[in-house]
C-alpha cells in the first residue's frame, strides 16, 4: 500500500492522432515498467483494431513507478486511459472520475478539435487538475503560438503552466512529469472510513469472469472482504487483488486513491457497471460516487450473417462482446430480405462500425449491416407512451398524440473560413444554432442541436468538404423533442409492403419517397403485368414509379428434341422466382427490401 | 402400330461458332465420321434391343448437328440402308438433313436427294457477312445464295428450310429488314425464327460482357417479332410453333413430334430420347459415348421418369408452344381428372389476362401470350 502523498491519479485527453499514445510510451519508458525487448509501440493498446486505427476504444489503466531525481522520491502514478470518441463520453466522464488529474495534449500543427473540447469541459466540470501539453512541437508546421492562444480561450487566464513536448523524441517529457507531481493534487480518503470505490472499467476473463477496474476514495480492500454493488445490492467475496504493471499482478491490498481491480466471481457485466460504486457489505459507504448511469444505446441498426450459417457464430460474437460492453445491446431480429439476424443498440456511430468490424475480425463472420436508425417516441392519443424501433412500431396517423426524435448538440470546430458552409450543412439537416464563440481569430466553435437522424448518413463526410477537411465534430445525446414524423408506406401494385416502409421527418418524406421509388423500379424485375410502385402518406400518394410488363420472355429453339433441358431452364428460372416475395400476383426480390434498408444513395 | 421418330446426331463441325454450347467436335479428317458412324451402327444394335424397338415403324429421320451435311453421301447411304433393314419406314417417312452453307454443292445435293433425303434445314443464321462473322459462323454471305441458288436449281428439294436469327447486338430494324428481304426473295416452304440465347459458357457471352456490346432487348424484339409475323402472314407463311413458320402442308414433321409428346429415339453422343414415357440422354462427351459402346454399353447415362404431374406440365407446356394448343378432351383421357381440373383454373386465369384463349376444345397462346410463353410455363409447372 502507497501513502497517498506520493500518487497522482491522471488521465490523458487527446484527440485521435494528437499522439496520445506515443506520449504514454514515452511516460512509460521514463518509469522503466516495461522491460525494453517487451516494449511494443503504443502499449496501452491492446486490440488490433485499436492499433490499426490508432484510437483507444476502451478505458485502460497502468501503474508506474517514477523515481524524481530532483526531488530524491519515488512516486506511483495511476496513468488513466481513455477513449477518444463521444460515443463513450460517459466511460470517459467515469475514467475522469476516477483521477485528480488529466494531461491535455494537442497537436502543435493542428490545434484545437471539438472531441477534446467536449472532454476537457467534463474534466472541469468534475473539477480535475488540467495540465495542458502542447505535443509535436519538433514537427516544422508547427505553430505553439496559436495553440496557446486557444488554450487560454478553453481553460481561461488561469490555467496551468503549458509544456512543450515531443513525445516521437521525448523532449519535455521528463518536465511535464515534474510538473505532475508539482500541479496534479495527490488523492485525498482516508483509510478509517468504509470502503468507497469507483468502478472505471471492467474486463471479462473465462476464467475469472468479470474483472472491474476500481480506483479506491475511501478505505480498504483485500482479499476474502465482503463487498457489495451499490447499484443492486449484490454482495461478493474478494478472490484476487492487482494492480496493472501494465500486465495483471496479483497484491494483497488497495488502499486510499491507489488504482486496480478485484476478482470476485461475478458472472455478467450487466451484474458491474461501469460507474458503479463497490463498498463494504458489511458497513456500507453512506454516499456512494456520483454520476452513476446505466449507458442507453442510441443508434440501432440490424446484423445478418451473409450466409445462413453464419447466424449461430453471429450470436456467439455479440454474446461474447457484450461480456466486455455492457452498453452493447442485441434482440433477435429477422427480415424479409435478410432472413435471421439481430436488431443491435449502440452508443452512436463508430460504437457500431467497431463492433462490426471486431464481429468480422475476431469471429471471421461477414455480415450485412441496415443503414442506422434511431429510437422515436410516440405519445399515443391514449396517452401510451411507444418506444419505435421500426417502422413496424409506428402507430397510425390517426392515432398520434405526438412524436419525438432524439436530438443532439454537436460542437463543430472550423475554421472561420467555413463557417458558411458548415451552417449551410446544418440548416439542412434541420439543425437549429446555439451559439457561436471564437477559439481564435480564425477558429470557431460552432453549437448546433440537430436531430441525431440526420447526422447518421454521411453528415461527417459532408463537414469534411465544406471545411476543406480542417472542421472537427463532437456530440451529444441532448434529449427528446418534439417532431413532424410520418410514416411513408410503400405499395406495389396497390399493395402494402410492410418490409419497405420507412419513417420521415415530413420535409425530407417526399424526396426520400422519390428516391426509393426511383431505385426499386430500378431493382424489380419486369413482370407479366404492370406494377406500379408507389410510396403513400396515410392515403396520399407521394411518389410513383412503373415498371412496364414483360414484352418477351421466350425460350426459342428446341436442338435435337431435347425437353428435359428446356424444363431444367424453366425449373432454374422457377427457381429464381420463388426466392421472390410475392406481393399478389407480383413478386419482389430480396434486394428490393435491401434497398430501404440501406443507406441512401447520394 | 408404334410410330416413332429418329434423330442422329452428327457432333463435327469446320470450326465452332461462338455463341454454340451444344456438343460439337473439330472436323479434321473424313476418319472421324465414318469411324463415328461405325459407333452409330453399334449403338442401334443396341438401342433396338434395350429399348424394345424391333417392331416400330419410322415417321421421320432426323440428322442433326453439327454439321450433317459434312457426312459423305456413301456413308449416308450405308447408314440410311442399315435403317431400313431393321425398322419399317411409314410411307411419307420424313428425312431431314441439316447443312451449313459452304458444305455442300449441287452434286452433294442430288446425291442426297437420290438416297431418299428429302428434306434440307439449312442453318443460314444471317444474310450479312458483319453478323456472320460476329457470330463465328464458318462461312460468308456468298456462300450463303450460292447453296440457296444450287437447292432451287437442282429442283429436287420441295421441302426444305432454313434458320435466322434476330436479337443480335447491334442489330437495328433496317439490319432485320434486309433478312427479311432475302428471305422473302427465297421464300422458303418452312423456316425457323429465333434470337440468341447464350449460355455462361460460350465465348460469344464473354466477349460481349467485355465489351459492353448491348443487345437490343425484349421491346426490340417484341416489335420486330410481331412486324415480322404481320409480313409473313401475308407471304402466307403460317407459325405453328413459337420459333417455326411454315406454308400449310410444310411443317416439319419431326419437330412436331417434340411438341406433341410423341415417342423419339435419339442415337449418338448427347442425344436425347423420350421413348415409354421416360426423357433419356446419353453421354455427353465422344469419348465417354464411344466407351459405352465399345463396352456394349447403352450409351444412356441419365434417365428421367416423371410422375403423372410433371408429365402433365411438360405435355401442356409442349403443346402450348404450337398452333393446335392444349386439348382439353386429350388431356382428360390421360390424366386424372384432378389434376387436369386443377390446370384448367390456371389456363383461365391465363385467358383473363388475354394471354391464351380457347377455340373448339383447344386453348392456344393469343400473340401477347406467345411473346412472354416462359413466364406462364413457369406457373404451369408449379
Amino acid at each position: 500500500m502507497t501513502e497517498n502523498q506520493s500518487i497522482r491519479n491522471f488521465c490523458i485527453i487527446a484527440h485521435i492522432d494528437h499522439g496520445k499514445s506515443t506520449l504514454a510510451d514515452r511516460i512509460l519508458d521514463l518509469c522503466h515498467t516495461i522491460p525494453k525487448q517487451k516494449m511494443r509501440d503504443q502499449v496501452l493498446d491492446r486490440m488490433d483494431l485499436e492499433r490499426e486505427r490508432g484510437i483507444t476504444i476502451k478505458a485502460k489503466a497502468v501503474r508506474l513507478q517514477y523515481f524524481s531525481s530532483q526531488r530524491n522520491s519515488s512516486y506511483v502514478f495511476n496513468m488513466i486511459d481513455t477513449p477518444g470518441h463521444a460515443d463513450f463520453s460517459y466511460e470517459v466522464s467515469r475514467s475522469l472520475a476516477a483521477c485528480e488529474g488529466a494531461l491535455l495534449v494537442i497537436d502543435a500543427t493542428q490545434g484545437v478539435e471539438a472531441q477534446t473540447l467536449a472532454h476537457t469541459n467534463i474534466a472541469l466540470t468534475q473539477g480535475l487538475a488540467i495540465l495542458p501539453v502542447i505535443n509535436k512541437i519538433d514537427l516544422p508546421s508547427a505553430n505553439p503560438a496559436r495553440v496557446y492562444e486557444e488554450i487560454e480561450s478553453i481553460l481561461g487566464p488561469d490555467h496551468l503552466p503549458i509544456t512543450l513536448v515531443s513525445a516521437k523524441l521525448g523532449e519535455g517529457v521528463e518536465e511535464l512529469l515534474e510538473k505532475v507531481i508539482d500541479y496534479i493534487p495527490p488523492p485525498q480518503g482516508q483509510r478509517e472510513k468504509s470502503l468507497k470505490a469507483l468502478v472505471f472499467d471492467s474486463v471479462y476473463d473465462s476464467y475469472r469472469g468479470v474483472l472491474p477496474f476500481i480506483r479506491i476514495f475511501e478505505g480498504l480492500i483485500h482479499k476474502g472482504f465482503e463487498i457489495m454493488m451499490c447499484s443492486n445490492k449484490q454482495k461478493y467475496q474478494v478472490i484476487e487483488i492487482g494492480i496493472f504493471n501494465p500486465d495483471m499482478k496479483e497484491i494483497d491490498s488497495l488502499g486510499p486513491g491507489e488504482v486496480g481491480y478485484i476478482s470476485c466471481n461475478i458472472k455478467a457485466i450487466q451484474d458491474c457497471r461501469v460507474g458503479d460504486t463497490i463498498t463494504s457489505a458489511a458497513n456500507p459507504t453512506p454516499q456512494a460516487v456520483p454520476g452513476y448511469k446505466q449507458a442507453k444505446p442510441m443508434v440501432f441498426c440490424s446484423f445478418y450473417p451473409v450466409n445462413a450459417e453464419g447466424y449461430e457464430i453471429l450470436k456467439e460474437a455479440l454474446e461474447k462482446l457484450q461480456l466486455n460492453d455492457a452498453s452493447l445491446m442485441y434482440e433477435p431480429d429477422i427480415s424479409e430480405a435478410l432472413g435471421f439476424g439481430f436488431r443491435c443498440g449502440f452508443l452512436g456511430l463508430l460504437h457500431m462500425e467497431i463492433i462490426q468490424e471486431r464481429i468480422e475480425r475476431e469471429f471471421d463472420i461477414e455480415v450485412v449491416a441496415t443503414a442506422p436508425h434511431v429510437v422515436y417516441h410516440v405519445l399515443t392519443k391514449n396517452e401510451e407512451i411507444i418506444e419505435v424501433k421500426s417502422p413496424r412500431d409506428f402507430p397510425p396517423a390517426g392515432e398520434i398524440e405526438e412524436a419525438e426524435e432524439p436530438i443532439v448538440e454537436m460542437k463543430i470546430i472550423a475554421p472561420s473560413t467555413a463557417i458558411g458552409g458548415v451552417m449551410d450543412l446544418c440548416q439542412s439537416k434541420r439543425g437549429v444554432l446555439q451559439d457561436m464563440t471564437y477559439l481564435d481569430p480564425s477558429t470557431v466553435i460552432i453549437r448546433y442541436h440537430l436531430p441525431m437522424a440526420e447526422i447518421l448518413f454521411d453528415f461527417y463526410n459532408r463537414l469534411k468538404s465544406v471545411s476543406r477537411g480542417y472542421a472537427s465534430m463532437d456530440y451529444e445525446f441532448f434529449g427528446y423533442a418534439s417532431s413532424n414524423l410520418v410514416k411513408v408506406d410503400i405499395l406495389v401494385s396497390k399493395e402494402k409492403v410492410d418490409g419497405l416502409s420507412f419513417i420521415s421527418h415530413e420535409e425530407n418524406a417526399a424526396r426520400r419517397a422519390r428516391e426509393l421509388v426511383t431505385r426499386l423500379r430500378k431493382i424489380i424485375p419486369r413482370q407479366m403485368f404492370t406494377v406500379t410502385i408507389q410510396a403513400a402518406i396515410g392515403g396520399k400518394i407521394i411518389a410513383r414509379e412503373d415498371v412496364a410488363a414483360l414484352r418477351k420472355d421466350v425460350l426459342a429453339k428446341c436442338y435435337g428434341g431435347d425437353i428435359t433441358r428446356k424444363r431444367k431452364l424453366l425449373e432454374k428460372q422457377k427457381e429464381g422466382k420463388k426466392r421472390m416475395k410475392a406481393v399478389g400476383k407480383i413478386s419482389l426480390p430480396q434486394e428490393a427490401f435491401l434497398a430501404v434498408l440501406q443507406t441512401e444513395e447520394q | 402400330m408404334r410410330e416413332i421418330a429418329l434423330y442422329i446426331h452428327v457432333p463435327f463441325c469446320i470450326q465452332k461458332c461462338r455463341y454454340c454450347d451444344f456438343v460439337s467436335y473439330p472436323y479434321l479428317q473424313p476418319e472421324s465420321i465414318s469411324d463415328y458412324f461405325k459407333v452409330l451402327t453399334q449403338e442401334l444394335q443396341i438401342r433396338t434391343e434395350n429399348d424394345k424397338l424391333q417392331n416400330v415403324v419410322l415417321k421421320s429421320i432426323y440428322f442433326g448437328g453439327g454439321t450433317p451435311s459434312l457426312v459423305s453421301p456413301e456413308i449416308l447411304n450405308d447408314f440410311l440402308l442399315l435403317l431400313r433393314q431393321n425398322f419399317r419406314f411409314s410411307e411419307s417417312i420424313e428425312i431431314t438433313v441439316e447443312a451449313n452453307p459452304g458444305t455442300l454443292n449441287s452434286e452433294k445435293i442430288r446425291e442426297f436427294a437420290h438416297l431418299g433425303v428429302n428434306r434440307l434445314s439449312i442453318g443460314i443464321q444471317s444474310f450479312q457477312n458483319r453478323f456472320l462473322s460476329f457470330l463465328g459462323r464458318a462461312y460468308r454471305e456468298k456462300e450463303v445464295h450460292n447453296l440457296l441458288i444450287d437447292l432451287i436449281d437442282t429442283g429436287l428439294f420441295l421441302n426444305w428450310s432454313f434458320d435466322l436469327m434476330y436479337g443480335l447486338p447491334f442489330q437495328t430494324f433496317s439490319d432485320w429488314k434486309k433478312e427479311m428481304e432475302h428471305l422473302l426473295m427465297y421464300q422458303p416452304p418452312h423456316f425457323s425464327l429465333y434470337n440468341l440465347t447464350l449460355s455462361h459458357q460460350v465465348p460469344l457471352r464473354i466477349f460481349l460482357k467485355k465489351h459492353l456490346a448491348l443487345f437490343p432487348g425484349q421491346d426490340w424484339e417484341a416489335s420486330i417479332y410481331r412486324w415480322t409475323q404481320q409480313i409473313l402472314r401475308k407471304y402466307g407463311y403460317r407459325r405453328y410453333e413459337i420459333s417455326n413458320f411454315a406454308k400449310p402442308g410444310y411443317e416439319c414433321l419431326h419437330n412436331l413430334t417434340y411438341w406433341r409428346n410423341q415417342e423419339y429415339l435419339g442415337l449418338g453422343v448427347s442425344s436425347s430420347s423420350y421413348l415409354g414415357g421416360i426423357r433419356m440422354r446419353n453421354a455427353s462427351t465422344l469419348s465417354h459415348y464411344q466407351k459405352r459402346i465399345k463396352n456394349c454399353q447403352s450409351p444412356v447415362v441419365t434417365k428421367d421418369i416423371l410422375n403423372l404431374k410433371q408429365k402433365l406440365a411438360e405435355e401442356m407446356i409442349l403443346a402450348l408452344r404450337t398452333s393446335e394448343g392444349v386439348e382439353t378432351e386429350k388431356l382428360f383421357k390421360t390424366y386424372p381428372e384432378s389434376l387436369v381440373q386443377e390446370k384448367l383454373i390456371q389456363l383461365e386465369d391465363f385467358a383473363q389476362s388475354h394471354f391464351i384463349h380457347e377455340r373448339e376444345g383447344r386453348w392456344i397462346l393469343t400473340s401477347r401470350g406467345t411473346l412472354i410463353a416462359n413466364q406462364l410455363f413457369l406457373e404451369i409447372l408449379d
